[in-house]
């Protein structure tokens, strides 16, 4: 009997060990400006360079806060200019930005591109939304966090590209 | 436990073929079949156990017992029907595998199929046919001993009336024919017994459902043979393929990069004949996509037996497709095939009595044909049936105001606007739905024709392209830009040079001369924020794009590159900020927009230049 049980328990454990829940809690930290803000770990495929030559920036209809598509290993993606999507001045991207690219719930994968990022590191999330002010887009952030006794803006990946 | 519950996926598709191989050979069951799904049934309990859905497996365990029945009894027409069951719990199993429903829900479903099974075994009805030779009138009253049957069985008796026309009729001849339906299991030789009197060259009694035949067995075990060879084939999941192409797409596109960076001849040689390689290896590469396609189209026997059933008529499918398609293409036509035959079911095979009075056989017959010419694939679903009433269309298509060329009258059953409620009542639905099917073929570049004969019968025709990933594309840029179109939307290519005269319609729409007849001009960037054209001041090197959807139009382009067969791939990011770019394609290590030309076009329509396109046959010189 008591065989049985440990083989069974050992099973399970091997299954259902998932290595994205153990860094569920863990934030990527990037700073526009003077703010800073964070992306969940798990909504992140990968972080890559920016390559100014495989940026395509007639697209149809493009919205002002998508910088263009790109090309990244043949799938094509919009590549989001968090700055514009701010309302504040076009950033100065050239090789040394990032493109942060991420998956939403609908699964369509877009990139955010920033300067620069910070860190990864685990916050704590409050519940407390940001007030409204002026015409700023907040629908973005999902709530105000802390790292360090900081503040971080958590951003919400579902309402950033609809 | 994802590893297990895949395998497990994976047991349950090659089950679903398995059976779906049963049901194709329709009447011809032989008790080796019957084994195979109780084999079928008993791994999937196990498998089930190993899961951890105990509940499930005690309840699969009715189900093996039901066929366990059957075993031992003579095979018959209930057996198909169990073998459907089992094929629904299978499908059921695959939902819930792969969409994770609640298990309590899970058993409900199961259970109320194993009730259905288990209806189907008892009310498993005994069906004997009774023919008396024509003579009989002369020795005695047949009606008599139709008679004491019923008075000492509890039996259903029916009479089948096979009566030739007034021409061949003798008088004093015995045309009917009795079925004997019984609830209960009978015996042949109990019913003899009635006929004890009756010399046997007098009479005949067949069951109807009894199918043991020793001949069909070999012919069985033979066709066995070649499927057990056939499947002597890698399993490879579609997705690891998608990859293996995008790399190397990937691939090409960094040689084309170097090419771009290089001038070394001996370099841009090496790297040309690499490329020759790579286009050899992406057409091996979507050759393998290519799955066979008649086993996926055997379900239709399902459809057809249980559709047939419901409408009260006795219909034969016959499945001729030994062909190879992309999977995506099935996934594609599956729902038009299935419309097309509860069409044929519902409004073109007659009943059996009208059949045999129009002189045809009692058992219609539907026909599905696939085969592959050039870049298509042509499907055809025929059924010998009564055939459409071209004067109800015209007459319905007057009263609702249509309107048509007369030798295209059929076509009308393509419009949008053709099936209205009170048509459904007038003429039991004729023709409904057959706007959907044709807009939806369209989305895949498909195309959908009609032919029909009164009382021969109506053939459609679908034409679909050979997969839905690559594309005859013409290309073309606008800007910096590259788009395509595939070539089958794009009527006429025109160099701007060629142009006479361009006309301004309302002082808006720029309407170019061709051929005696005025075509509007849309242009991307009026339509399109984002959009700028290189052309502005030289237009010499300009095209005009001509298409002809519901109105011809032309679209004006910078320059046209070529015309290649483009691999296709879909980005949902791209469609939502746009939703006239179905697709990118990697050309050359280039990233071009496929355009959905309807989407173009219905832009057009709304936006301010283009409102006053319905206008066009007036502005004809």
């Amino acid at each position: 009997m008591n065989e049985e049980k440990n083989n069974n328990g050992y099973d399970e454990e091997f299954f259902s060990f998932d290595f994205i829940n153990s860094n569920k809690n863990s934030f990527l930290i990037f700073k526009v400006e003077n703010e800073r803000y964070a992306i969940k770990v798990e909504s992140i495929t990968e972080l890559i360079r920016f390559e100014e030559e495989k940026l395509i920036r007639e697209v149809p209809n493009l919205p002002e806060y998508i910088l263009g598509v790109m090309n990244i290993r043949t799938t094509v993606i919009p590549i989001i200019d968090f700055r514009k999507m701010l309302n504040m001045t076009y950033g100065n991207y050239n090789k040394f930005s990032i493109i942060i690219i991420v998956q939403n719930s609908e699964k369509i994968q877009f990139g955010i591109i920033v300067e620069d990022v910070e860190t990864i590191s685990p916050i704590e999330e409050t519940d407390t939304k940001p007030p409204k002010i002026g015409n700023i887009n907040t629908d973005i952030i999902e709530s105000i966090g802390e790292i360090n006794g900081q503040m971080v803006l958590v951003l919400n990946i579902d309402n950033m590209f609809k | 436990m994802d590893i297990i519950r895949n395998a497990f996926l994976q047991d349950l598709e090659d089950y679903t073929e398995e059976i779906s191989y049963i049901i194709s050979k329709a009447n011809n069951i032989i008790e080796e079949d019957i084994n195979t799904i109780f084999r079928i049934v008993h791994s999937i309990k196990a498998s089930l156990g190993i899961l951890g859905y105990k509940k499930i497996a005690d309840l699969i365990n009715t189900s093996e017992d039901i066929i366990k029945l059957i075993k031992t009894r003579k095979i018959d027409k209930s057996i198909k029907e169990i073998i459907f069951k089992t094929q629904d719990i299978i499908s059921i199993l695959k939902n819930f595998i792969t969409e994770n429903i609640n298990e309590n829900l899970l058993l409900i479903q199961i259970k109320n199929k194993m009730n259905e099974m288990e209806e189907i075994v008892k009310t498993r009805p005994n069906i004997l046919l009774l023919t008396f030779s024509p003579e009989i009138m002369k020795i005695c009253d047949p009606l008599s001993y139709i008679k004491i049957l019923k008075k000492n069985f509890n039996l259903e008796i029916i009479p089948i009336k096979n009566i030739p026309l007034i021409s061949e009729l003798n008088p004093i001849d015995y045309y009917i024919k009795w079925k004997i339906i019984s609830k209960e299991k009978i015996e042949k030789n109990e019913i003899e017994k009635v006929f004890e009197f009756l010399d046997k060259e007098y009479y005949n009694i067949e069951s109807l459902d009894v199918k043991e035949s020793k001949e069909i067995k070999k012919d069985i075990k033979e066709e066995k043979k070649e499927i057990t060879t056939k499947s002597e084939s890698l399993r490879v999941s579609s997705k690891d393929l998608d990859l293996l192409l995008d790399i190397l797409n990937e691939i090409a596109s960094t040689f084309s990069h170097i090419k771009r960076l290089t001038n070394d001849e001996n370099i841009i040689g090496i790297i040309e004949n690499s490329e020759t390689n790579l286009t050899f290896f992406q057409n091996l590469l979507t050759k393998i996509r290519l799955v066979s396609l008649e086993p996926l189209l055997y379900k239709f026997y399902k459809v057809v037996d249980e559709y047939s059933k419901t409408a009260g008529k006795l219909i034969n499918l016959k499945i001729n497709a030994d062909i190879s398609v992309d999977k995506s293409i099935f996934d594609a036509i599956e729902s038009p095939i299935n419309h097309l035959i509860r069409n044929a079911i519902d409004h073109g095979i007659e009943y059996s009595e009208e059949r045999i009075k129009k002189g045809k056989e009692e058992t219609g017959n539907i026909e599905i044909t696939c085969s592959s010419i050039e870049n298509e694939i042509v499907i055809s679903v025929k059924d010998d049936g009564q055939g459409i009433d071209i004067q109800k269309i015209e007459e319905k298509a007057k009263k609702l105001g249509i309107k048509y060329k007369k030798e295209d009258v059929i076509n009308i059953i393509f419009e949008p606007g053709f099936t209205t409620k009170d048509t459904k009542t007038e003429y039991s639905g004729m023709g409904f739905g057959l706007d959907i099917v044709k807009e939806n073929l369209k989305k895949i570049r498909g195309s959908i024709e009609v032919k029909t004969e009164k009382d021969k019968g109506t053939e459609f025709i679908i034409k679909v392209p050979i997969s839905l990933f690559i594309a005859n594309s013409i290309i073309f840029s606008i800007g910096s830009q590259k788009y395509a179109i595939p070539i089958n939307y794009v009527k006429k290519i025109i160099k701007y040079d060629k142009i006479k005269r361009i006309e301004k319609f309302e002082g808006k729409i720029d309407m170019v001369k061709l051929e005696d007849r005025y075509y509007p001009v849309v242009y991307f960037d009026k339509i399109f924020k984002n959009i700028r054209y290189q052309s502005v001041i030289d237009r010499s090197k300009a095209y005009f794009l001509l298409f002809e959807l519901e109105e011809s139009f032309m679209i004006f382009v910078d320059k046209v590159i070529g015309q290649e067969s483009l691999f296709i791939k879909n980005t949902p990011g791209i469609s939502k900020i746009e939703e006239s770019i179905t697709g990118i394609s990697i050309f050359g290590g280039e990233t071009i927009f496929i355009l959905d030309i309807f989407s173009v076009y219905k832009k057009a329509k709304t936006s301010y230049n283009f409102y006053n396109i319905n206008n066009l046959e007036t502005f004809i010189i």
